[in-house]
């Protein structure tokens, strides 16, 4: 470190080393430097870095301005004016007629803006993992895309039927859905003595063949409800593959780069831990992608069907009306004889507490009653 | 042969050629200053192109006043900063390539040492040093008075050279 009466201070000396002083300055400082080993030493201090950071190279761009970038174009008026004898023989009138033909032929900025050089379709914007001049880029096998007919809607609807011909709605149930090219994802029936019986049943058809089976189920008995919803998912589609297609160029780069590259095991494994990560994350989309077509490409029908039921006069299993007094007579012996034995109970668990209590206030008490108590005359 | 600025008024007047001039003389140098920055050489190239473009679209305001060289990397910066700005969690993995990528050993310990800089001063010094900036360019480019350039610039190459010495050290151990 220098010090402070020494004539050239360590940020001059770098200002000289850098050819940032003037002339007289840098003469100065130059005569000093020469003879001064201190400031040679600090000038071979602020060389070092400067060496090492050279050694930080960056690899050739080889990209190409991209096409197109216009010009603002403006008409030459030295070339076009000067060269030719016509422009001035006439000279008066040539001119004239030259300067408002060259005006109305002028390009002007305006028209040029119109161009906007910062439009997508001009000049491509990349994205992580986008294109740009990159031959490896290839599009990803499997790449589902929204449909060209319109957008993607999962379709869903909800149905309530009641009906007389229980057993006949079940099978129909079954035939229907198959006519219309659907399945029967799940079916549970419930028949509950005293219950009328419920059918519910969760019914996957062809997005096409919605309406078709719907006005099929509807001939099975009475509607009680029916509710139908659509809901767009081409965003949601369209993002989740961009998001697919990054990854798995992601995951290509980590591939090349694990196997062109040799380092250090600890770099081996962040690639490989890396390379894990994003087979996970395109694996979990491949799924959503997947499952969000099923249901674009299947629509589902909740439906549920009611047994129209006439409740009994008698119910099946229910006792008569002596059995019902018996019970009642029994019911009623059983709350006496439980009412008896828990006041017993009572009786004998204080009974002796209060025993001992009435025993250690007997005499006090007797005493204040003797002396309270009026004397007959 | 024209000058920067010269070649930058005849684009102005309608020379498509001297744009591409002046494309080819700063492309690699405007590269390598995002590549430095950015982690990914994709968003070097992009970022690379968007400064041309901002070039034409701003070529009618454009004055000799200050040297192009000054003009142009202004531009960059402020891309730069907005880059910065924008960067998200979807970077995180190309970081991850891209630190990977350039884990060369003498590139590691310069861009590690680097790292420990205050983010200004290492900014002056890589001006200084890669982008070969005059103080009154670097001054004029990060919009701080040319002593300041001064001072920190010394600051941190002696800092610099602190971080980097126990590596250059030699060893008695072989390799």
């Amino acid at each position: 470190m220098q010090t402070t009466n020494h004539p050239v201070a360590g940020e001059e000396l770098m200002a000289y080393l850098d050819g940032e002083l003037t002339r007289d300055r840098a003469a100065f400082v130059e005569d000093h430097f020469h003879g001064c080993l201190e400031c040679q030493n600090l000038a071979a201090e602020l060389h070092f870095p400067g060496r090492r950071l050279a050694e930080w190279q960056i690899e050739e761009a080889s990209f190409q301005l991209k096409e197109p970038l216009h010009a603002p174009v403006r008409p030459r008026f030295k070339a076009l004016s000067m060269r030719s004898a016509w422009v001035w023989a006439p000279a008066g009138a040539a001119l004239l007629v030259g300067v408002i033909y060259f005006s109305n032929t002028r390009v002007t900025r305006k028209e040029y803006q119109n161009f906007d050089v910062m439009d997508s379709r001009v000049l491509p914007r990349l994205s992580p993992g986008g294109v740009f001049d990159r031959k490896e880029f290839i599009s990803p096998p499997g790449l589902q895309t929204a449909p060209d007919s319109g957008p993607m809607i999962i379709r869903t609807a909800e149905l309530r039927i009641l009906t007389r011909s229980f057993e006949n709605a079940r099978a129909s149930v079954q035939q229907t859905v198959s006519r219309f090219s659907g399945y029967v994802g799940d079916l549970t029936v419930s028949a509950a003595a005293g219950a009328p019986r419920t059918l519910q049943a969760d019914l996957r058809v062809p997005a096409a063949q919605l309406d078709g089976l719907l006005a099929a189920l509807r001939g099975l008995g009475q509607i009680t409800y029916e509710s139908q919803h659509g809901v767009d998912v081409t965003k949601q589609f369209i993002d989740l593959n961009a998001r697919l297609n990054n990854a798995r160029d992601t995951e290509q780069r980590l591939t090349e780069l694990l196997r062109d590259r040799t380092g250090k095991l600890s770099d081996v494994l962040a690639v490989e831990e890396q390379i894990d990560k994003v087979r996970g994350q395109i694996e979990s989309m491949e799924a959503g992608v997947k499952n969000m077509s099923n249901q674009v490409s299947f629509s589902s029908v909740d439906l549920t069907v009611t047994e129209e039921y006439d409740v009994p006069l008698a119910q099946p299993g229910s006792p008569g009306i002596g059995a019902r007094l018996r019970n009642a007579a029994v019911e009623g012996y059983h709350n006496f004889t439980g009412a008896a034995v828990g006041i017993l109970s009572w009786l004998l668990s204080v009974g002796p507490v209060l025993v001992l209590i009435a025993a250690i206030l007997f005499f006090p008490v007797r005493l204040i009653w003797r002396k309270t108590r009026p004397r007959a005359n | 042969m024209l000058s920067d600025e010269e070649l930058m008024l005849e684009y102005q007047r309608g020379s498509r050629a001297a744009l591409e001039l002046l494309f080819s003389r700063y492309r690699q140098p405007l590269y390598a200053f995002f590549r430095r920055r950015l982690s990914g050489k994709h968003r070097a190239e992009d970022l690379t192109q968007e400064t041309f473009v901002a070039l034409i679209r701003n070529s009618a305001r454009y004055e000799p006043r200050a040297l192009f060289r000054t003009y142009l990397y202004g531009i960059a910066m402020n891309l730069l900063s907005a880059e910065h700005r924008k960067q998200s969690r979807a970077d995180e993995l190309d970081n991850v390539i891209a630190s990977l990528e350039d884990r060369t050993e003498p590139v590691l310990w310069v861009r590690e040492a680097l790292e420990k800089l205050a983010p200004e001063e290492r900014e002056i010094l890589m001006l200084r040093e890669y982008e070969q900036l005059s103080y009154s360019e670097i001054a004029s480019v990060l919009r701080i008075p040319v002593n300041t350039v001064r001072s920190k610039l010394f600051r941190s190459r002696l800092a610099l050279k602190a971080h980097l010495e126990p590596v250059h050290r030699p060893t008695a151990r072989k390799d």
